[in-house]
């Protein structure tokens, strides 16, 4: 008994001695995981809510994703760090700052890292020509890296800017110059969603060039997609959800019977699943 | 949530972050209730950053909109459609087109922010005048909120202030019933 007793005493010692060594650990473990894991946990959250549609929640982590990357090159400068860094930069649209980071990166021994550099440079640079008023050289660049670029947030900003600029010589052109333009622009944008038919901003792109060309049902049913895929910001997702509206009014005045009903049945379905009070009241706007 | 503890905190807030602008500052009130708003909007995540203010503007998209878009924007507002009958009746868009850059993110998008730069023009719907000011004053805006946010510290006043505002309680209210409370309370200031 007395064995048994003592040796449960020294057990029940043993057990506590290991107790206080995992607690010990898994503190000193959680006070002092590093920057740089930390800046990953919080980039892989951030692709997370993105794929789940929660942009401004990914904007957040993406912030500070970009805090501990900074920290981390602080005190440990490496690859890793600067790419996690030059990401984190790239999804909120710090062009220059990211072109740096992917730089170092590069130096530093990554080898994507560089050719992403170039890209997001001269990105950068088409951006800064077209402010100072060099329309023609940054739609070239634009043009190229939406072409035949390789990292997909350039692509697609690349391919924003160009969209824009096509739609920006509308208001003075005849109708039929008008129209080339608007099935020129829809045969850039339908090539880009063929090679990445789920990004939400090249649905979110296309259903605004078909509101420009009066084809307001493909322009519905495009913005429903990319409503459904996820936009990277709540303007745009705000703007999206107003062209469902213009769509379902312009509609609501061109069909008629069986085929309005048709539409009209599809609408509510989509409307009751975003929770909308009404067909023209996006569940975020003000009543 | 009781208004007059919501009325003491934004009273509270706006020494807090006045201390960064100047005496009369255009932007003091649009950053706290734009901060306020996103903070709201942001309450997933257990810390928040809000490290900048953000203004719906994306002026090529605002500028490339169809004239059906425009006219549709006009037409469906009842306040609108009464102050701009003539050119709505017209098809001017020479006079709509730069009305709708100014209107479209304030009424369409309703960007936090711009709503309480153009409060008092919002409320007495004097939409002409909030067309005519609202470059000169998001540009005056825009260059306080630049000023301030060199200042050491100032973001780290907007964070604290948004975690605090977030600690009050607002988990069962949607970001449209959280913006009016807001309003409300900011009057009674």
């Amino acid at each position: 008994m007395m064995n048994q007793g003592g040796k449960k005493r020294g057990l029940s010692k043993g057990t506590l001695f290991g107790a206080v060594v995992i607690l010990a650990l898994s503190l000193l473990f959680s006070g002092c995981a590093s920057s740089l894991h930390k800046a990953k946990l919080h980039l892989a959250g951030a692709q997370d809510r993105e794929r789940s549609f929660r942009t401004e929640e990914a904007v957040a982590l993406y912030h500070m994703s970009l805090v501990e990357a900074e920290r981390e090159i602080r005190k440990r400068p490496s690859a890793q760090a600067y790419m996690i860094k030059g990401l984190a930069e790239v999804k909120l649209a710090r062009w220059s700052e990211a072109s740096r980071s992917f730089s170092q990166a590069a130096a530093l021994g990554d080898e994507k890292a560089e050719a992403w550099a170039r890209e997001v440079s001269l990105f950068g640079l088409a951006v800064s020509l077209q402010e100072q008023g060099l329309a023609g050289p940054a739609l070239r660049l634009y043009s190229i890296l939406s072409e035949r670029g390789k990292f997909s947030p350039v692509v697609q900003a690349a391919l924003g800017r160009l969209v824009d600029s096509q739609l920006e010589l509308l208001p003075s052109l005849p109708e039929k110059e008008r129209e080339k333009i608007i099935t020129k622009s829809i045969g850039m944008v339908e090539k880009a969603l063929d090679s990445d038919p789920a990004c939400g901003y090249y649905h979110y792109l296309l259903a605004q060039l078909l509101g420009h060309g009066g084809k307001y049902r493909e322009s519905f049913e495009e913005a429903v997609m990319a409503r459904e895929l996820g936009l990277p910001k709540l303007e745009l997702q705000r703007d999206n959800d107003n062209q469902i509206v213009f769509c379902y009014r312009r509609l609501k005045e061109s069909l008629a019977g069986e085929e309005w009903a048709e539409f009209s049945r599809t609408y509510r379905l989509w409307i009751s699943k975003w929770k909308w009070p009404d067909e023209e009241t996006p569940d975020w706007k003000r009543r | 949530m009781d208004e007059k503890k919501l009325v003491a905190f934004l009273k509270q807030s706006r020494e807090i972050l006045g201390d960064f602008f100047t005496a009369g500052s255009l932007a003091l009130l649009p950053v706290m209730f734009s901060s306020l708003v996103w903070a709201v909007n942001r309450r997933g995540e257990v810390k928040k950053k809000i490290l900048e203010v953000k203004v719906w503007l994306e002026p090529e998209t605002l500028k490339n909109k169809p004239a059906e878009f425009v006219l549709d924007f006009f037409e469906n507002s009842p306040e609108l459609r009464a102050v701009y009958e003539e050119e709505i009746r017209n098809r001017d868009f020479r006079a709509l087109r730069p009305a709708f850059r100014a209107l479209y993110p304030v009424l369409g998008l309703q960007d936090p922010f711009l709503e309480k730069l153009f409060f008092s023009e919002l409320k007495n719907h004097d939409y002409r005048r909030l067309v005519a000011e609202f470059r000169p004053r998001l540009e005056s805006a825009l260059s306080e909120i630049r000023a301030a946010g060199k200042r050491e510290n100032f973001w780290k006043a907007v964070d604290r202030v948004c975690g605090e505002f977030l600690n009050l309680g607002w988990t069962l209210l949607t970001e449209d019933e959280v913006r009016e409370l807001l309003k409300k309370a900011m009057e009674k200031m």
